[in-house]
């Protein structure tokens, strides 16, 4: 029996922010306690530690500091990565898809495999390097699992990620050079690598050649198919496109074509041959400038401006879970350029801005769902809940996520199957965190206070109460609070002190399945 | 009424990325788009640069080759601001009027964008781009290939091509049986530019191409080999198998046609190198290649160019060609 779920609407923070202050929130704007929530989720996986909301609490005005401090955490490359993979779609790729090779891999590999490209991301926020290293970068991220997913020399450091330059002859040139991009993004003998060119404009320059309004109508007979090939060189509705896909196409010979029957390893391999082949298909260009291969496209979209634009828009809409117009846009892109084109600088103009402490509930994204709720209940994030949460297509279907093939994008909108994910994530870990956490030396407990795990007494559990609360929703409550009357009615009925193991397990699964715990 | 009339006008002339012969426009025009503008701050990398690379410049470019213009008129440039300014009112009538690119598509907010740009006088500084180093132009051999149907008897179709170029000459005849459901190749035939007989490669049976129920091939071949005697033929029996060979040089299979049959980069693929690089010819299969005696079981993965010969309708059925748009 679950009694206290239902907390109502009003439930929010009791934060005394009642002071006048220069950074208090305006109207429509988060308090300063949910703005360091959300900025910490977003920024770091987790949510903000009890001496940050303490101080937040105190003094609102503390908040922007500890925000921007966020940025330098070694977390928030992961984050970002995460963040990138709403662009690129590699990350759960490798399970979607049913191709033979594929299936081959462990899930390691796959998983490996998946966010190879992600990685890149990583290592450029967390060295600080410029954006544009995600297309000219003459290194690439190598796990052990992703080279013997590959067939390539294991640098020896596990799933660690090491950069490691490429053991073939493919021009570097970032993730235009990433085998993990093309085999996600392939090609096969009849579309010239037109899929590959349209990757490289959605994914760089948010610009899907689908889009437009004259994209290629598909219904065509077979005898207006055949003259197919003549017609995009010719034909205005199609030149709209194939003006600059095409040429942009004729760079990407080099990479496999798709396969159902070769081993995986071998449509790994970059061909020089293949490539100059496909540059007689077409004169490799980027949209007018001739360039010669993928080290030179690189540096040619690096230095476009719409690729700039296009990574502050990846970054900033990615944190602010919502398309940005062109207008909202500048202060961040401005932000790039002025920085340096450092993500981390833009990560700081998107987390203070107006834009970004506007109070509408986001949908946790799932990789910081994972994150949060393992540091908050002190499990490792390594464990297999937290790993299904992310990685199982079941799992991550059922709470709405994307599976970066079929159905690539999250669904944010609340659903059954997000109820149904979170039964089984708080069954899964509610009593195993609570044991893991008794077991700890007193002093290192985070669920238990002071004194012997599972009190009975209700001054210690409305303590207890109090402080999962703020854990696992970054509330700061009073033991009086109506929120922890309820919880210690519910703590009574499910066994109260003749069975406080269930009592306190059923309560730490209630406030699991509490749907703030998904918004912030 | 002025502006649907030039609406019109342009709407008529246009057509590929070029036919940009309008006449230049009259000082009245300029003055209705000389609209009050609110220029400060605006810049050619922000404002104008990215409308243009996104819609102009792959036409529009002085870098690359005529031929790659699709039709844009030479010296109507639009990859540098300075370019732009040198047909200042030009671009701006044609952006007013729609029609450039002349499938239109330019969402309205964009197009607003870069008029307001334009009528701004295209203000800013140019960008600058690295050094690129042009690929080499494609070895036009690769794109000398004539084939022609040369007869369609009793379902057998005979297609006769010849080759320039690198391979100094090649032309072959291939006899294919078509029915309405599949399609086999009989054989290869080539003589080299001189006329001379160089190999022939007969498939018994015929190689389907089409079905996937085929479980063994022997091939026959025949080829001139040349020793101290002199010019011999000799002949070859063998089998489809799958080989270690990666990233094979396609140009070295042209140059030895006989050996058709091979793989590419990515292994299990069969090509049948039927030509150069672009028309007919680039055959592609996907399957569990084997020993002779295993199965071998084909699908096909597509041609890079298709029949195109107006007197050759391959009977069955080539949806499948849609493949070659982006997905």
């Amino acid at each position: 029996m679950i009694v206290a779920c239902g907390v109502p609407p009003a439930d929010r923070p009791l934060t005394p922010e009642a002071a006048p202050s220069a950074k208090a929130p305006g109207e429509g704007q988060l308090s300063a306690i949910a703005w360091l929530t959300r900025a910490s989720l977003d920024l770091r996986g987790v949510r903000p530690s009890a001496s940050e909301l303490a101080a937040v609490a105190a003094d609102p005005d503390a908040a922007e500091a500890l925000i921007l401090g966020f940025v330098d955490d070694a977390r928030f490359a992961e984050r970002a990565a995460w963040t990138w993979n709403d662009r690129l779609h590699t990350a759960l790729n490798f399970k979607s898809t049913t191709l033979r090779g594929y299936q081959e891999l462990s899930d390691a590999q796959k998983e490996a495999a998946g966010f190879a490209p992600l990685a890149l991301v990583a290592w450029i926020v967390a060295e600080d390097q410029p954006v544009t290293a995600l297309v000219t970068n003459t290194t690439l991220p190598l796990n052990d699992d992703l080279a013997a997913a590959f067939g390539l020399t294991a640098p020896g450091q596990g799933a660690d990620w090491v950069m490691s330059a490429h053991e073939d002859a493919r021009p570097p040139a970032g993730l235009l050079s990433s085998a993990s991009l093309w085999l996600v993004v392939d090609g096969d003998a009849t579309n010239h690598n037109r899929r590959r060119a349209n990757a490289v404009s959605t994914m760089f320059l948010c610009d899907d050649f689908l889009s437009r309004e004259a994209a290629f109508d598909f219904d065509l007979s077979v005898e207006e198919l055949a003259a197919m090939e003549e017609a995009v060189r010719t034909q205005p509705a199609c030149l709209t496109c194939h003006a600059g896909l095409d040429p942009l196409a004729a760079l990407f010979g080099g990479f496999a074509e798709r396969s159902d029957q070769a081993e995986l390893s071998r449509l790994t391999v970059y061909s020089p041959w293949r490539a100059e082949w496909a540059m007689g298909w077409r004169s490799p260009a980027y949209f007018g400038r001739p360039v010669g291969n993928l080290t030179e496209l690189g540096a040619t979209l690096a230095a476009d401006p719409r690729f700039g634009r296009c990574a502050a828009r990846t970054l900033a809409e990615g944190l602010i879970g919502e398309p940005l117009s062109d207008e909202e846009l500048n202060p961040y892109h401005d932000a790039l350029l002025d920085g340096g084109l450092s993500l981390r600088a833009v990560a700081r103009a998107i987390v203070t801005s107006d834009r970004y402490r506007r109070d509408d509930e986001r949908a946790l994204p799932i990789d910081a769902l994972s994150s949060s709720l393992a540091n908050a209940l002190g499990l490792s994030a390594e464990g297999e809940t937290f790993l299904s949460l992310i990685w199982s297509l079941e799992h991550r279907r059922l709470g709405g996520g994307g599976d970066d093939h079929t159905a690539p994008d999250d669904v944010d909108e609340p659903g059954v199957g997000h109820a149904l994910r979170d039964a089984w994530l708080a069954r899964s870990v509610a009593a195993l965190a609570l044991t893991q956490d008794a077991d700890r030396a007193p002093e290192s407990r985070i669920l238990w206070i002071a004194g012997a795990p599972y009190p009975t007494d209700e001054v210690t559990a409305r303590q207890v109460l109090v402080r999962w609360r703020q854990r696992l929703l970054s509330e700061q409550l009073s033991q009086s609070d109506p929120s922890i009357d309820a919880l210690w009615a519910l703590w009574s009925a499910a066994g109260g002190a003749a069975d406080p193991e269930a009592a306190w397990t059923t309560c730490l699964e209630a406030l699991l399945r509490h749907p703030m715990g998904r918004l912030y | 009424m002025r502006q649907l009339t030039l609406i019109t006008l342009f709407g008529a002339l246009a057509s590929g990325c070029g036919r940009d012969d309008v006449e230049a426009p009259t000082d009245d025009t300029k003055e209705d788009s000389a609209l009050p503008q609110d220029c400060d701050g605006l810049t050619w990398e922000r404002d104008g640069l990215p409308e243009m690379l996104t819609w102009c410049a792959a036409c529009h470019s002085s870098l690359i080759q005529p031929e790659d213009r699709a039709g844009a008129p030479l010296g109507v440039d639009l990859e540098s601001v300075a370019g732009v300014r040198q047909h200042l009112d030009r671009v701006i009538l044609r952006i007013e009027a729609g029609d450039m690119p002349p499938a239109g598509g330019v969402p309205e907010a964009e197009r607003a964008r870069l008029l307001q740009w334009l009528r701004c006088g295209a203000p800013g500084d140019e960008v600058v781009w690295p050094t690129t180093t042009p690929a080499d132009a494609p070895d036009e051999s690769w794109d000398q290939e004539e084939a022609v149907v040369a007869g369609d008897t009793a379902g057998q179709v005979v297609i006769e091509a010849a080759r320039l170029g690198w391979t100094d000459g090649l032309a072959f005849t291939e006899v294919w049986r078509v029915t309405t459901t599949e399609a086999s190749l009989v054989s290869r035939e080539v003589w080299d530019s001189t006329g001379a007989w160089v190999s022939l490669i007969s498939f018994e049976p015929p190689l389907t191409l089409w079905r996937a129920d085929q479980t063994e091939w022997s091939i026959a071949t025949e080829r001139l080999t040349e020793d101290t005697t002199g010019l011999t033929a000799v002949e070859e029996e063998w089998s489809v198998s799958l080989g270690p060979a990666i990233d094979v040089d396609p140009r070295s299979l042209e140059a030895t046609p006989e050996a058709i049959v091979a793989l590419s980069s990515a292994g299990d693929l069969l090509e049948l190198h039927l030509g150069g690089q672009g028309q007919l010819i680039r055959r592609v299969y996907s399957g569990a290649f084997a020993v002779e005696g295993e199965e071998l079981d084909m699908t096909h993965l597509g041609n890079t160019e298709l029949f195109t010969s107006a007197d050759f309708q391959l009977p069955i059925d080539l949806k499948w060609r849609a493949k070659v748009m982006v997905r």
